[in-house]
């Protein structure tokens, strides 16, 4: 896996399935995992709306890519 | 070999109610009551293999679970199978837990999909397992039971819980238990496993990542050109994830639509290419997001008489015989490419059974 090799990821998904995600990650003993989550759904939405939920996610994608 | 703690085992003084409400409060089960696996049942299937009962067949995930042979055998117990129905188990967790087979997708998606165990061999007939009248279908332990144990290893050990672990948008009858042996008295063709280059009197089983079985109903045809078409017709639909990024979907034909495509000269070879090139779906018939995505994620030609195929080479589809007398078949889509068919050889005890 990407993040421990020591390269920065972020996950993208949505708070519909962070659980799951946190879950996995969890298991797979990557707990801190960074995820860069928005609201549900990410299929089956016009393209303003995909742009104000990049938006929404732009801050944590920076942050889990420049964290030190 | 990798070997797991032993599992845990406790007391009870109560009546069977208690018993099955203290499994059931917890979530340890499908929704049906279960057997409990007290140690003298757990033995007796753990006598029907040569394996530590702390061997690690498989990790499942989501949870990372340790399925070792002693857990999966309380899990058989708890389903209602017969002991010697667990070395067909035990090499159906074994195929899932095969990468290929990408469990870590298939336990947690939105898919319907289930894992469905093909049996082969000499085996299928001594523990009795349908392949005939309503094989998919309800009213026989062996394919009931084996399907159950299978979901429930896949619940208890690998956290695949509806809502948590698993995802599944509406899910299927396909994942309360999905096992059947294939029809090879009345096949025309070689078995599957046969097909694979194994001996015939080898025992096998073989995991497809699918839906459940979608009926093909063809009473008019006459000609196994004529079955061909229809069956095409169903299998190159819009709503499958073989349509949406091809993969290894599944053909189970009924007995009497396989003698007729193989009366009229069809191996199953032919089988495949005339459905790699028939079983299509028409790209102008896609709505309009969905056909941009065939072309720049899928590389179809954008143009009105493209037909898009649900496989990348005839050889991804894989085609057995199953079922008694009538003229219906069915085709199993499969969770796309997201899943590949997986087969392991059912070990025997030499002291017992025939095969080996």
């Amino acid at each position: 896996m990407l993040e421990q090799r020591g390269v920065p990821t972020a996950t993208m998904g949505t708070f519909e399935f962070e659980a799951l995600a946190r879950l996995e990650a969890k298991n797979r003993g990557i707990e801190d995992l960074p995820l860069a989550l928005v609201p549900h759904p990410l299929g089956g939405i016009h393209e303003d709306e995909v742009l104000r939920k990049a938006d929404l996610a732009i801050e944590s994608v920076l942050k889990a890519l420049t964290r030190a | 070999m990798s070997r797991g703690p032993a599992a845990a085992t406790f007391d009870f003084t109560g009546a069977y109610e208690e018993i099955d409400a203290h499994y059931q409060e917890r979530g340890w089960t499908d929704g049906l009551p279960i057997v409990p696996p007290t140690e003298a049942r757990v033995r007796a299937f753990l006598a029907e293999t040569e394996r530590d009962p702390h061997e690690i067949i498989g990790t499942l995930p989501p949870r990372q679970g340790e399925a070792t042979v002693e857990k999966i055998a309380v899990n058989a117990v708890m389903a209602g199978c017969r002991p010697e129905y667990f070395p067909v188990i035990l090499a159906g967790i074994e195929a899932l837990a095969d990468p290929l087979f990408n469990l870590d997708s298939v336990q947690a998606t939105t898919h319907p999909v289930a894992p469905l165990l093909v049996v082969n061999g000499p085996i299928a007939r001594e523990i009795g397992l349908n392949a005939g009248y309503n094989a998919f279908g309800q009213g026989v332990r062996a394919n009931i039971t084996i399907g159950r144990a299978v979901r429930l290893v896949l619940m208890n050990v690998g956290g695949g819980l509806p809502g948590s672990g698993d995802r599944a948008t509406q899910g299927s009858p396909a994942k309360i238990a999905y096992c059947v042996a294939e029809n090879e008295a009345d096949s025309p063709w070689e078995p599957l496993h046969v097909e694979a280059g194994l001996a015939p009197d080898v025992s096998t089983v073989t995991a497809f990542g699918c839906e459940g079985p979608h009926n093909i109903q063809d009473h008019y045809s006459n000609t196994g050109l004529g079955v061909l078409h229809t069956v095409a017709g169903a299998m190159g639909q819009a709503g499958s994830n073989n349509l949406l990024g091809r993969g290894w979907p599944l053909l189970s034909l009924g007995p009497e639509h396989a003698a007729t495509i193989a009366r009229d000269g069809f191996s199953k070879q032919k089988v495949k290419q005339f459905l790699f090139d028939h079983a299509r779906f028409p790209l102008s018939r896609l709505g309009a997001e969905y056909r941009r995505y065939q072309v720049e994620r899928q590389h179809v030609r954008d143009a009105d008489d493209t037909l898009v195929p649900i496989v990348r080479s005839a050889e991804d589809i894989s085609v057995i015989v199953v079922g008694g007398a009538g003229k219906h078949s069915a085709w199993q889509p499969t969770f796309g490419d997201g899943t590949r068919p997986t087969r392991r050889v059912i070990a025997r005890r030499s002291t017992r059974g025939s095969a080996r």
